[in-house]
């Protein structure tokens, strides 16, 4: 069925008709009114106050540009002497600032007919005399002026035709600015351009700036409802009403972006991939800006913007030294440079900061052309995405009509690549996801093309691999297939959440039962639920009560680790020490670097030195960073302990310290 | 131990023997709960017999007026806040610390007939009675003596320890007892019977404990933790 979406407008607000655009403008309404009725409050005595607005691609200038356009219009006081004049996005052919003016006289003479039948001709008379750049702003205002009117010039991408003017043109427009009553000028510019024109800035001062922010909430739930079709209102009322999340989700992905949260939407929507398309589309327009954004920047730059889009989530400062290996202290005088190009933006997270790629936007961009093959992030958005807005049902239902479709041979290579992808990481039945592949991979091989060898492993095939890397290992092997896999299917989940629990990785596993919790909504076995109390620190009454009415054994680790949080502490050191023979025993390997930690936080620094010591476990040579933390804490009783860490593990050691700190609280009863 | 429990029995005996029992009433007293240390030795049942009486600090009235007497009887005077200030700073109030007290006002005022006893003096009196070692050094030896090395030095650090922070966790006291390879058991017991002896408390919160004399932790501060 082919559907008359809102996509086709979305990046030509222009094209669509009147009504219709009307209707769906919902929200800066208020950005509209305060600019509206500044122009219908101005009179004749003061000049005109101009205005720039300010956004990013896609947030809704050219949109509130084709507003002023369309309600001066319309406007029975207005409309008498005002007339809008809007120019085409893109306004190659200014190139000095006659031209500019005689593009508005050639409006004039095409919109206008009946009154400015010939102003471009009467201008072109002039065009031999010598001082027609000077002139030629005044023989254009004086036949306005004749007329009794005046002009409200609407310029998309107003700083690029700034930034083609030379410095006399500027001036000369400038003086134009201060002093006629005749022109106002209402621009649009992705400020992300600013500093580029430095040399222009001056001219900002004579615009008044209107900045256009993301959406926030409940916009953005206005503004899902203004462009969805009737009969997805119904739909649409729903997710706002009982699934607000999912409306969060959606507007953390596209920045809150208008036109990126339409896009996105429209792909969820259109199983054809018709919304597809149109994102390919925009992402190749979007190309050479993008291209010059990344090559204007020096290449320490480009490495930061590099690690931080390709990773899609904000970031740490300390990840991204880790990721670039540039040094810490450089890195936060580039990233302040980054945010002040508008590239990057940070939030505070306590004492840090997390950055990350300003215009989402962007980083789609970024990660479908730079992503790395079979790499998650890649289709990261869409994963996301999917995530937030499909139950695991409904994410198998889709990907069954999806195979369907690849089967039918009705859709393009990239979106079959890019859809099977992001589907298979949201995370699917083991069958699906075989089948999903197996019908991708088949068509593009029979078309030849380049994303057959693309597609990512099926979770079939991840899982046998962490099970044989475990039989001819450890469990830890298995686990880091499986986490490296970035997969999201109850299965992977499951398997994952075992292995932790095999190897005493608490903290880590709670991620993944909580995972099968609340994702899959499927139940856990005791060991996996203790532990999930365990991690969150909530629940040990509950925990407590599991283990003592537990039929089957609960692990040793387990149990130390949960009569540790409840202080009984002779059972606890009794569990944990029948745990450590176990494992020499059966030579297992285990983390208990979060037993150790914990205990440490529990004040029992006695305790811990001698487990650590026991010399039948060599505890201490394994976790040298809690020993030496450990022997930070007693340093009055052991000064000469410390001397003797190395300093590759003072990092380490602070960690943990942190840590401990941490726990006091998160596990005080 | 074996003569401990002798006499225990041979007690016990003459208690129970209708000829004595008739005619002899028998009071122990003292100030290391007997219970906490016979059940060390395993012998609390030969003493079952016997009915504990707590003698409990006075409170806050009768040590009130059982002060005033006492200043009427060293003739010296107090005002009625002064005496408040006395018994909050006393704040556990068993007699002896009340008489200590009263006993260093009245050397004040000998030294100086024309001084008028106000809350500074209390402050003065109560340094100088801190002075006299014999009045607490009892405090400590008895522990050294009723508990082994490591023992002793486990509730030392412990004594130690609240009289510098003012209190102390219980999962500290489990820390510092793995210190002196005792298990949680063992410790509990030691903390009872310091708990029992009158050393220390955790009457406001189960897990804290803190002295109940604050003019003992301020001796021990001085005289046996520094």
């Amino acid at each position: 069925m082919l559907q008359t979406s809102y996509a086709r407008f979305k990046y030509t607000p222009d094209e669509m008709g009147e009504d219709q655009f009307l209707e769906r403008f919902v929200v800066r309404e208020e950005l509209f009114n305060d600019i509206f009725e500044d122009i219908k409050s101005s009179n004749d005595s003061n000049t005109n106050q101009h205005y720039i607005i300010i956004g990013q691609r896609g947030q809704g200038k050219t949109t509130l540009l084709r507003k002023l356009q369309i309600e001066v219009k319309n406007d029975k006081e207005l409309s008498k002497f005002l007339l809008p004049v809007k120019f085409a996005e893109e306004q190659y052919q200014i190139r000095s600032l006659c031209r500019l003016w005689e593009e508005v006289a050639e409006y004039l003479q095409t919109i206008y007919e009946d009154e400015f039948s010939t102003i471009l001709d009467d201008m072109e008379e002039h065009f031999d005399d010598e001082d027609y750049d000077l002139q030629c702003f005044s023989y254009l205002e004086s036949v306005i002026k004749a007329k009794g009117k005046k002009l409200i010039l609407l310029i998309d991408n107003v700083d690029e035709l700034i930034g083609k003017l030379n410095e006399k043109e500027q001036r000369r427009l400038r003086e134009i600015l201060i002093s006629s009553t005749t022109f106002r000028i209402v621009g649009g510019s992705t400020k992300m351009l600013e500093h580029h024109h430095d040399y222009s800035k001056a001219f900002y001062e004579y615009f008044k700036i209107i900045k256009l922010k993301s959406l926030n909430a409940k916009e953005s739930k206005e503004f899902l409802l203004s462009i969805a079709r009737d009969e997805q209102k119904e739909q649409i009322k729903n997710v706002i009403e009982n699934s607000p999340a999912r409306i969060e989700t959606l507007r953390r992905i596209t920045g809150g972006v208008p036109r990126t949260l339409v896009m996105l939407f429209d792909i969820f929507l259109d199983e054809n991939g018709n919304a597809f398309d149109d994102l390919l589309k925009i992402l190749d327009e979007a190309t050479p800006l993008y291209k010059h954004r990344m090559d204007d920047l020096p290449p320490a730059l480009q490495e930061i913007v590099h690690t931080i889009a390709i990773n899609w989530d904000g970031m740490l400062t300390k990840e991204i030294v880790k990721k670039t290996r540039i040094e810490s202290k450089l890195i936060s005088a580039q990233l302040k440079k980054l945010e002040k190009y508008e590239i990057v933006e940070s939030e505070s997270i306590g004492k840090n900061k997390i950055y990350k790629i300003k215009e989402r936007f962007f980083n789609i961009w970024y990660l479908m052309r730079f992503g790395r093959k079979k790499d998650r992030k890649r289709v990261e958005w869409l994963v996301r995405f999917l995530e937030a807005w499909c139950t695991d049902k409904e994410l198998e239902e889709r990907a069954v009509k999806f195979i369907g479709k690849i089967k039918e041979g009705e859709l393009k290579p990239h979106y079959i690549y890019n859809m099977a992808e992001a589907l298979s990481y949201a995370g699917l039945d083991l069958d699906i996801d075989i089948s999903l592949k197996k019908e991708a991979k088949n068509f593009l091989e029979s078309i030849n093309s380049q994303y057959a060898n693309e597609l990512s492993s099926t979770d079939a095939e991840i899982l046998i691999n962490a099970i044989q890397a475990t039989d001819n290992g450890t469990p830890n092997d298995g686990l880091n297939i499986l986490i490296k896999s970035d997969r999201n299917s109850f299965i992977i989940n499951t398997q994952i959440s075992n292995y932790c629990l095999k190897v005493g990785k608490f903290i880590l596993a709670e991620k993944y039962i909580k995972k099968i919790l609340e994702k899959h909504k499927m139940e856990v076995n005791t060991d996996q639920y203790i532990v999930y109390y365990l991690a969150i620190a909530k629940g040990l009454v509950r925990a407590k009560q599991m283990i003592s009415d537990s039929i089957d054994d609960v692990n040793n680790l387990i149990q130390a680790s949960v009569s540790l949080w409840n202080e009984e502490f002779s059972l606890s050191y009794e569990k944990f020490i029948e745990h450590l023979d176990r494992k020499n025993h059966l030579k297992l390997e285990d983390n208990e670097d979060f037993y150790l930690t914990m205990l440490i936080s529990k004040g029992q620094h006695y305790q811990a030195k001698k487990f650590l010591e026991m010399p039948e476990y060599q505890l201490k040579e394994r976790y040298k960073p809690i020993w030496y933390a450990l022997m930070t804490l007693m340093q009055d009783e052991f000064p000469h302990e410390i001397k003797k860490m190395g300093s590759e593990l003072s990092e380490s050691v602070d960690e943990v310290l942190k840590e401990i700190e941490i726990y006091k609280e998160k596990y005080a009863i | 131990m074996k003569h401990a429990n002798s006499l225990l029995k041979a007690h016990r005996t003459l208690r129970q023997n209708p000829k004595v029992s008739d005619k002899v009433s028998f009071i122990y007293a003292g100030s290391i709960g007997l219970e906490s240390v016979v059940s060390k030795i395993n012998s609390i049942k030969i003493i079952n017999d016997l009915n504990s009486i707590k003698v409990l600090p006075l409170p806050k009235s009768e040590a009130y007026k059982f002060t005033v007497q006492l200043c009427l009887g060293v003739k010296i005077k107090l005002e009625e806040d002064v005496i408040n200030y006395l018994l909050e700073k006393i704040e556990w109030l068993i007699l002896f610390y009340i008489q200590l007290l009263v006993q260093e006002l009245k050397i004040l005022s000998r030294e100086d007939s024309e001084i008028q006893l106000d809350n500074d003096s209390i402050d003065t009196a109560i340094n100088k009675a801190l002075e006299h070692r014999s009045y607490f050094e009892s405090w400590q030896t008895k522990l050294k003596e009723s508990f082994s090395k490591e023992e002793y030095l486990f509730v030392k650090e412990i004594l130690n320890i609240i009289s510098e922070d003012n209190i102390i966790e219980s999962s500290q006291i489990i820390n510092i007892a793995t210190k002196y390879s005792l298990d949680e058991d063992e410790a509990k017991d030691m903390i009872r019977t310091l708990i029992y002896d009158g050393y220390i408390n955790n009457n406001e919160n189960a897990k804290i404990y803190r002295y109940n004399s604050p003019i003992l932790r301020q001796w021990w501060n001085k005289n046996v933790a520094n």
